[in-house]
């Protein structure tokens, strides 16, 4: 319980924030201390100087015991005590005894001519002193002194006040930054909590942290990918299921049909040509089925390479078409394929492009029961567009987003029925991707689909 | 550990906090001697214990307001 509040980001934080403000706080305390003490001293030196210089101006005007005595007499009864000497530094008269620490400033400069500050060192001395000469020193010196007691228990106050100020503002503070802190890191927490159940497997978290800044984008993201891998996990089960249900069938016709061969149950010529034929076509679906497996992990791995070359797009798309016919007529539908003349060949890689063709017509031609699918090959000066018209049966509108989606179908009874495993629009988008190129999906269901390939037209762009 | 306590210790933190703040802030702007801040430390201790007196009541009020709270709020919860 102890290791698990040290090791909590607001406690990391609060002590983080508390060091730094203590820091400051401790400088700051330093300074005012090291200002309001200095202040102190410069205001006690110029009161001695200028006290000073005025006793040592009214004995210039007129030296005489009288005057001394005056002198003597306005020091008394204050914190200040007052010396004056002759100039030979011999004390003359004084308004307080005189202390030994006192008479170690008489004397100790010769020849002083002007007004100034002997001690201001009030760590380690009992007084702060200055000395003024009388006419230049002619007449003798008046030494000041100011008792460091008294300043020492002034600056104890000062200290005092701002220790116990700066104990009341750190109290405070320490308070507010845990606070602060733990209402700044409870999002964390809760995000935390969710990772973890995501981590077990509960992707779908609601995570209620309110503002717009970074935490709560997080948050949001958190959800969004919460809600990402449930989609992942339920299209990769579909996937699965649909992946077995799609090798199950093939395999099963396969092995039956295999098994009556061997057996040699059928003795009939051209009814074993008729069971051969069936394990063909099955062997052809499971084949396509692996191979678009195979593709789109190539995609996924970066290991899908281009073999692009200058193509004829009319001859390309009319073999796709001209083999896609059959299996149109089979359904009743008219297959019809218009491009303009003189369409300038393009590079690209005709075995993919091929592929891209076969998926999108072969997807018209599945979805569409009555009336026709309509190709159309259009060219301008930087584009060429393939557009594969249906009147199928069309894509609700919420599905058309996520269409291009790997496993994706809009019904999977529907997709069951008809075959495929909902990576031949993703191959489509991928190999058309590869290409620099680009295609979108128009869709009205009941009406039909209209899907357009746009590829650059290379030679004149560069 | 309890809510509670937590609170306790928060409300007993701040108001010794501000106690002290006033305290600085009332010894600055109106000293209780006619010196000013010019006085001894014995003054300065003199006037800091007979604030913390107060304040150390107050703290008391603030304690048993939050634990009568705290008693009434664990019995509702019963």
């Amino acid at each position: 319980m102890r290791k698990m509040i040290f090791n909590r980001i607001s406690f990391k934080l609060g002590i983080l924030f508390s060091g730094i403000f203590l820091i400051f706080l401790l400088l700051l305390g330093y300074m005012l201390y090291g200002v309001f003490s200095n202040l102190f001293i410069d205001y006690i030196s110029q009161e001695l100087l200028t006290r000073g210089a005025n006793h040592s101006k009214a004995l210039e005007e007129y030296y005489s015991q009288a005057t001394l005595e005056h002198v003597i007499l306005m020091e008394e009864n204050v914190v200040t005590s007052v010396i004056i000497t002759d100039p030979y530094n011999n004390i003359l008269v004084y308004s307080d005894p005189v202390t030994n620490e006192m008479k170690r400033f008489i004397g100790r400069t010769n020849q002083i001519s002007n007004n100034q500050i002997l001690n201001r060192n009030w760590n380690n001395y009992q007084y702060i002193v200055s000395v003024s000469p009388i006419k230049d020193g002619d007449l003798g010196y008046v030494y000041m002194f100011y008792p460091t007691n008294v300043l020492k228990e002034m600056v104890f106050v000062l200290k005092f006040l701002i220790f116990v100020a700066s104990i009341g503002i750190i109290l405070i503070a320490v308070v507010l930054i845990a606070l602060l802190s733990s209402i700044m890191t409870k999002p964390l927490l809760k995000m935390k909590e969710a990772t973890l159940k995501m981590a077990k497997g509960e992707y779908i978290q609601k995570l209620n942290v309110k503002g717009d800044d970074e935490i709560a984008q997080l948050s949001k993201s958190i959800q969004t990918l919460g809600e990402q891998l449930q989609y992942f996990e339920d299209t990769r089960n579909d996937f699965l299921a649909s992946i077995s249900h799609e090798l199950r069938t093939p395999l099963t016709y396969i092995k039956g049909y295999s098994d009556v061969l061997i057996k040699g149950l059928i003795m009939d010529r051209g009814e074993q040509q008729k069971y051969l034929k069936v394990i063909n076509e099955e062997t052809k679906r499971v084949i396509h089925l692996v191979n678009d497996l195979f593709e789109m992990s190539k995609i996924q791995t970066d290991h899908f390479l281009l073999n692009k070359e200058l193509t004829d797009l009319t001859t390309l798309l009319g073999n796709v078409v001209q083999s896609l016919t059959p299996v149109a007529e089979k359904k009743g539908l008219k297959i019809i394929f218009n491009h303009v003349k003189n369409i300038s060949p393009i590079n690209l890689d005709p075995h993919r492009m091929e592929q891209v063709f076969y998926n999108v017509i072969e997807n018209a031609i599945k979805y569409t029961n009555q009336g026709h699918v309509k190709i159309n090959l259009l060219q301008d000066e930087t584009t060429t567009k393939i557009i594969v018209e249906d009147t199928g049966i069309g894509i609700p509108e919420k599905d058309i987003p996520r269409i291009w989606d790997r496993f994706y179908r809009v019904e999977k009874s529907r997709a069951r029925k008809t075959g495929g495993t909902g990576l031949g629009l993703y191959i489509v988008k991928e190999i058309v991707r590869l290409h620099d190129g680009e295609v979108y999906i128009e869709s009205v269901e009941c009406k039909g689909t209209k899907v357009t390939i746009m590829l650059r037209r290379e030679d004149v762009i560069k | 550990m309890n809510k509670f306590i937590w609170i306790i210790l928060i409300l007993v933190a701040i108001t010794i906090g501000w106690s002290f703040i006033l305290f600085v802030y009332m010894m600055s702007w109106s000293p209780p001697h006619h010196m000013g801040m010019m006085v001894g430390r014995a003054t300065v201790y003199s006037q800091m214990f007979s604030w913390l007196r107060g304040t150390f009541f107050l703290i008391v009020l603030i304690v048993t307001i939050t634990l009568i709270i705290w008693y009434i709020h664990d019995k509702k919860k019963k």
